[in-house]
């Protein structure tokens, strides 16, 4: 049970970081065109409004499939935590007896 | 004692709790269709765990060292394993475990993304080096497990405090030690001794023979690679090729440390592991007063075939294996009569391959 919480808080993370590299990548090639429209003078104010307005609508996008990502996480290590009960304790002393040595290496 | 036995206490607990006979949750469904559900969960449910088990030594190989950071429960600890389970280090349990121990040990330690399981032999899977030796000639196997995705001077030293406690546990007194070793496993060897010596332990004085079987002493070609694709995307100026570089340079240290074999923490410690082919690697001889032996493998027949040339065994070439660098202070002494390479051999199958095994136990003779 303790493999999968870890699987769990992988998966979690991984789509967490995912989710803000591609935010970035997404960032930065919407931006592209409009990076160089803003060069224009006479449409320089008016980009720049809408460059605003769309970063906003693609952060919040990422955003909200980060939350969603981490309440999804919270409940399924809740979900896992009430149906191993005391298996988890089984698989502590069985696959994982390092992890006292583990932190103690760490430490 | 074979490494990975048939009982699976913890499947066949799973399996009780679903399909018991009492108290199992699917006993209407069991009772319902009269299908052997049990039987069928049972296999199912051991080749999940088997598979699992594999799945969570390549993760490690990938992305140990952050799983060891983020204290994730999938990080593997070095540990001896027998039967798929950690071995306790107290004199009952290794009496227990190994009834007929002699003061004779061999220690196998694997490469990266793989576990203890790598020595099975694939026709006779309880069968591996450890136990025909121990058949063959009285010596007493200990696998090792460990997260290869952690910096190889990391592991060496931990490996280095598990021999200590084991030798200290060990209910008879030892007085040879062999390490077979494959691929990474040889440059983790290799710096346990290192930080042996360093701490004066013990167990350092017992080792007799050291077995390095495609152990890639000079670096891998795959991860030098790796290293300069990474660098030559994130120059790119285009956002979504820089993030392959990325996420190519997501790979562990321990992937990392296999691009010119570094051993020692001094070897990678302040500097960039993503700079473009830098070669930070110090000054690291063999062990005196212990035999090393290197086992290698090529992909054809033919020695001076070119695939052979360029691609060894396809994981490391044969000049890395013996430790052939044109700098001196990298260049590893080898006694030629120590080598010996096998034709139509791949990286893996150096594990478990009988002709490998007969030369070993010939050398250990």
């Amino acid at each position: 049970m303790r493999k999968l919480q870890g699987l769990t808080q992988l998966v979690q993370d991984a789509v967490d970081k995912s989710a803000t590299a591609i935010e970035d990548v997404h960032l930065a090639v919407a931006n592209e065109p409009l990076n160089i429209l803003k060069k224009i003078p006479p449409l320089t104010p008016a980009v720049a409004g809408i460059q605003k307005m769309l970063n906003h609508g693609i952060t919040a996008v990422y955003e909200i499939i980060r939350t969603v990502n981490r309440e999804t996480g919270k409940m399924v290590s809740g979900v896992l935590g009430k149906f191993g009960g005391d298996t988890s304790e089984a698989d502590d002393s069985g696959d994982r007896p390092g992890k006292k040595q583990q932190k103690n290496t760490k430490a | 004692m074979n490494i990975s036995g048939n009982p699976d206490p913890q499947a066949d607990q799973f399996v009780e709790r679903a399909c018991g006979d009492d108290d199992g949750v699917l006993k209407p469904l069991v009772q319902k269709t009269g299908v052997p559900w049990k039987k069928r969960f049972s296999i199912a449910a051991k080749s999940l765990r088997k598979g699992a088990d594999a799945g969570v030594g390549i993760l490690n190989g990938i992305v140990g060292d952050y799983l060891h950071q983020q204290n994730n429960p999938l990080a593997v600890c070095m540990e001896f394993y027998t039967q798929g389970r950690p071995l306790t280090l107290t004199p009952e349990a290794l009496k227990t475990a190994f009834p007929n121990m002699t003061s004779r040990i061999c220690v196998l330690v694997h490469g990266l993304v793989c576990d203890e399981t790598i020595w099975k032999y694939n026709e006779s899977p309880e069968t591996t080096y450890g136990s025909a030796l121990q058949e063959d000639l009285g010596y007493t196997p200990f696998y090792v497990r460990y997260n290869t995705g952690r910096h190889i001077s990391e592991n060496g030293r931990n490996l280095s405090e598990l021999m200590e406690k084991l030798v200290a546990a060990l209910p008879v007194r030892i007085n040879e030690i062999v390490f077979i070793t494959h691929s990474m496993g040889g440059l983790v060897t290799r710096s346990a001794c290192y930080y042996g010596l360093q701490h004066e332990a013990e167990w350092v004085k017992n080792v007799r023979k050291l077995f390095y079987l495609g152990a890639p002493h000079l670096g891998a070609p795959l991860e030098k690679f790796g290293n300069a694709a990474a660098f030559v995307l994130k120059k790119f100026p285009r956002p979504y090729i820089k993030i392959i570089g990325d996420v190519i340079n997501v790979r562990s240290s321990g992937i990392k440390d296999l691009r010119y074999g570094y051993v020692a923490d001094e070897d990678w410690a302040g500097h960039d592991p993503d700079v473009f082919l830098k070669n930070t690697k110090n000054s690291l001889p063999l062990m005196d007063g212990v035999s090393h032996y290197v086992i290698t493998g090529r992909l054809t027949e033919n020695p001076r075939h070119p695939v052979s040339r360029l691609f060894g065994d396809a994981l490391v070439r044969t000049p890395s294996a013996l430790g052939r660098s044109p700098h001196k202070k990298h260049y590893l002494d080898f006694p030629p009569e120590h080598h010996r390479e096998y034709p139509a051999t791949g990286h893996m199958k150096l594990t478990h391959c009988p002709e490998v095994y007969a030369q070993i136990r010939q050398w250990c003779e």
